[in-house]
């Protein structure tokens, strides 16, 4: 089979590092690759990941053409980043294919993509999420109040998987908005993430043999981490201030580093902020890490590499109790209430400090279950089998659309069309 | 030329609109050219399922085909790029007819979507027409109103006029054709009732429902008219039609707001038959004179009695007025192939 996979490639990208990995198994199962780079403009020229294959940048419109008309089935990794993922906007619509949703929740995506044609973009609110919604969809000023005030109504999910002729995803706690939206089929697949050279710079005794904790949180710094939960709960405790240190990695704004060095500073917590790291570096403070933070509130993704990367570092977790983070099983992460989260931070945190062998025991069982788990030659065989599904799916797909378009044309509004009455007669082509 | 006619099709249903569709056929191979005619299914009863019936009319394919001729909402969906439509009339129940409160498609959010929804697929229907030709002067009006389309009227020529040549008076008032609601058969029997006992009543056709059936069965019943009133309820072939017409002292024919002449006015007018009308019938009133050709009545059973009275029995008058009916019929020169060039053109 061959698969034209759009996807960013830069090395920057967490959703380009899974990407290239299924891409990999893909090829190592037979299949032919080629890769569309779906970076916005200003990131095209970016050095790529190596993956032995051919890649065009998505605006080489002839080249794109060209390798749509000879592949048996197209692939766009989708999360919620404009910068990252603008080609897939580009091109799903006029192509639909498998859509691999990385995120639940759009609503940045969809917010840059709006820039070029603010009227379609409050139809397409419209139609999905109703006109009261559409009326204060662009009114939040802050980006925490933009995410806290539209990820439960208007995610945008519905926007982006309404387009494709199939989904893989990630974790189940989003679905149903999915399955609203998505004509074609639908699967749910761990995502695929690798630990390169995961042998641990140093062992279990050896870290727990260090003088002091090391609390890590990687990924961009804002609300929706909980960075400044986690300097509370180390403020709070003795003797997590006296033995603990907590490092931030990842993209972070002045002021908000400002805000939670001051924080820090005021709770006498030992704060350390390491901005962008590059492959190695990262690696590195994985390994040095004891404890990795994965708090997210509210939930957005469809899977948390970081916390998947944590784990398969054999390090001790602890997640936010929402979301993809909901669905680990309960032995290998220890989990935090949202309403009780700076209290619930805090004892895991002190326990773990407290018990160095429990620490590397639950690290140890997390590694061994997500290497089990989220395994990118599981992931190619189901994208595979998926594109052989929506094959066959296509010419009921193509009669939804267009019945569907057709009835929009004409003035129909989403809540005129999903009826018995409407679909029933339509459902010619089932089975 | 290979041409369609693209009806709909309600099964086990046939009336005016079907008549027209096999004489039009007929015309069209008699002029020289390949004609068939398409029907497709259509049911209107729960309102909820017309859109997807639209659907699946526009989604059709047609190949092999010179020219088409549609004539009722929805078939006229189906796309073609020589699309001539011939229309009887729009779904009234989304437009005048919702707005008179006379259709269900009235109440709630929903009903507004399916009328715009409607009004919407005949505006792109009648853009991507080559012509549109109407059957009277009302449809032209509607059409104008409700779509800002400018129609040319093309009035249906009548079928089988041979059949329609009149003949002596048997002595009772003919109602013809489709037993429904709309039609209004059940406001000449209550007319009936007020009316002197040599006045009778032959009502024949077949009933769009058994509940219409039923309904006039009862009435007929409850005014003790059994031995005035002669109810042939079914379809009947035309020569039958024709005999009932042309032995008729008159003929009554009073729809709600008809669209067209109506073929029962055109039948009785070539037969010489005064007709019986109301001054709400639309456009049979285009054959129906007041005491010239008709008796035209205000609609309720008072004013029906008296036009039932006046030319109930055979009278110097009635004879008249049929003269005068087939004149005015006779003068409005409507030949099918006069029709088929038109529709051609």
């Amino acid at each position: 089979m061959r698969l034209l996979i759009f996807s960013p490639m830069t090395a920057a990208s967490a959703i380009g590092r899974a990407s290239g990995l299924v891409a990999r198994s893909l090829i190592d199962q037979g299949h032919d690759v080629v890769v569309v780079r779906s970076e916005d403009l200003l990131h095209l020229d970016t050095t790529p990941r190596d993956l032995g294959v051919p890649v065009i940048r998505w605006d080489d419109e002839p080249e794109v053409q060209k390798a749509v008309r000879s592949a048996d089935a197209v692939v766009y990794h989708v999360g919620d980043n404009y910068d990252l993922h603008r080609g897939c906007l580009e091109w799903l619509p006029r192509c639909p294919g498998i859509v691999c949703l990385h995120d639940y929740f759009l609503g940045d995506l969809f917010l840059r993509w709006a820039h070029g044609d603010r009227p379609r973009a409050i139809s397409v609110l419209r139609s999905w999420y109703g006109d009261q919604v559409a009326g204060r969809y662009f009114s939040f000023e802050k980006p925490a109040a933009f995410v806290q005030n539209t990820a439960a109504t208007a995610p945008m999910t519905e926007w982006v998987v309404a387009m494709a002729n199939g989904v893989i995803t990630h974790s189940s706690w989003g679905i149903a908005r999915v399955l609203r939206a998505c004509a074609g089929p639908v699967r749910v697949v761990p995502l695929p993430y690798d630990a390169p050279n995961v042998t641990p710079l140093s062992s279990p005794s050896e870290a727990a043999a260090r003088d002091g904790l090391t609390v890590l949180t990687v990924g961009h710094v804002n609300a929706n981490k909980r960075a400044e939960s986690v300097i509370r709960a180390i403020g709070e405790s003795e003797r997590l201030r006296a033995g603990a240190v907590y490092r931030l990695i990842g993209k972070v704004d002045p002021a908000v580093e400002a805000q939670l060095a001051a924080l820090a500073q005021r709770l006498g917590v030992s704060l350390s902020i390491s901005g962008e790291v590059n492959d190695a570096e990262l690696r590195e403070a994985l390994d040095g890490a004891d404890i990795v933070c994965c708090l997210r509130l509210p939930a957005l993704e469809a899977a948390s590499a970081s916390a998947i990367e944590a784990m398969l570092y054999g390090k001790a977790v602890i997640v936010m109790d929402t979301g993809f983070f909901h669905e680990i099983p309960g032995e290998y992460v220890l989990k935090v209430a949202p309403a009780t989260e700076i209290p619930d931070i805090r004892r895991h945190l002190e326990h773990l400090q407290a018990d160095p062998a429990g620490r590397a025991a639950l690290g140890g069982r997390a590694a061994d279950w997500a290497a089990r788990t989220f395994r990118a030659e599981t992931y190619a065989q189901h994208l595979a089998q998926l594109a052989v599904e929506v094959a066959a799916a296509a010419p009921a797909l193509e009669a939804t659309r267009y019945f569907a378009e057709t009835l929009v044309r004409w003035g129909a509004t989403e809540p005129f069309i999903p009826t018995a009455d409407l679909v029933g007669p339509l459902r010619i082509f089932e089975a | 030329m290979k041409v369609l006619i693209v009806n709909n099709m309600v099964p086990f249903s046939w009336g005016g609109a079907e008549e027209l569709a096999v004489h039009l056929e007929a015309a069209l191979i008699k002029a020289g050219h390949e004609a068939e005619v398409l029907r497709i299914p259509f049911q209107t009863d729960p309102w909820m399922r017309i859109p997807s019936q639209m659907l699946l009319v526009h989604a059709l394919e047609l190949h092999n085909v010179d020219r088409v001729i549609a004539l009722k909402f929805p078939a006229y969906l189906i796309r073609h790029p020589q699309k001539t439509l011939w229309l009887l009339h729009q779904y009234r129940q989304a437009y005048d007819l919702s707005d008179a409160g006379m259709s269900d498609i009235h109440l709630g959010k929903q009903a507004a979507d399916l009328r715009r929804v409607i009004a919407t697929a005949d505006e792109e229907a009648f853009r991507s027409s080559r012509r549109i030709f109407v059957i009277s002067e009302i449809t032209q009006a509607r059409l104008a109103k409700n779509n800002r389309v400018d129609a040319e009227v093309l009035r249906p020529p009548l079928n089988n006029p041979e059949l329609f040549g009149g003949g002596t008076s048997d002595g009772y008032v003919f109602a013809g054709g489709r037993i429904n609601a709309m039609k209004r058969q059940h406001l000449l029997v209550e007319a009936l009732a007020s009316t002197p006992g040599t006045v009778r009543l032959v009502i024949a056709g077949p009933p769009d429902a058994p509940k219409d059936g039923e309904r006039l069965r009862r009435l007929v019943e409850s005014h003790d008219l059994s031995h005035r009133v002669t109810l042939d309820l079914r379809f009947l072939p035309r020569r039958e039609l024709a005999e009932y017409v042309n032995h008729a002292t008159a003929v009554a024919c009073l729809p709600y707001d008809e669209d067209s002449l109506s073929y029962v006015a055109m039948e009785a007018s070539a037969a010489g038959k005064p007709l019986i009308t109301t001054s709400d019938s639309g456009g049979v009133l285009g054959l129906a004179r007041h005491l010239e050709t008709a008796w035209v009545a205000a609609p309720d059973a008072a004013s029906l009695a008296e036009g039932l009275s006046r030319l109930g029995t055979e009278s110097s008058a009635s004879l008249r007025m049929g003269a005068a009916a087939r004149e005015l019929w006779t003068s409005m020169e409507l030949t099918w192939p006069d029709s088929v060039e038109r529709l051609l053109a």
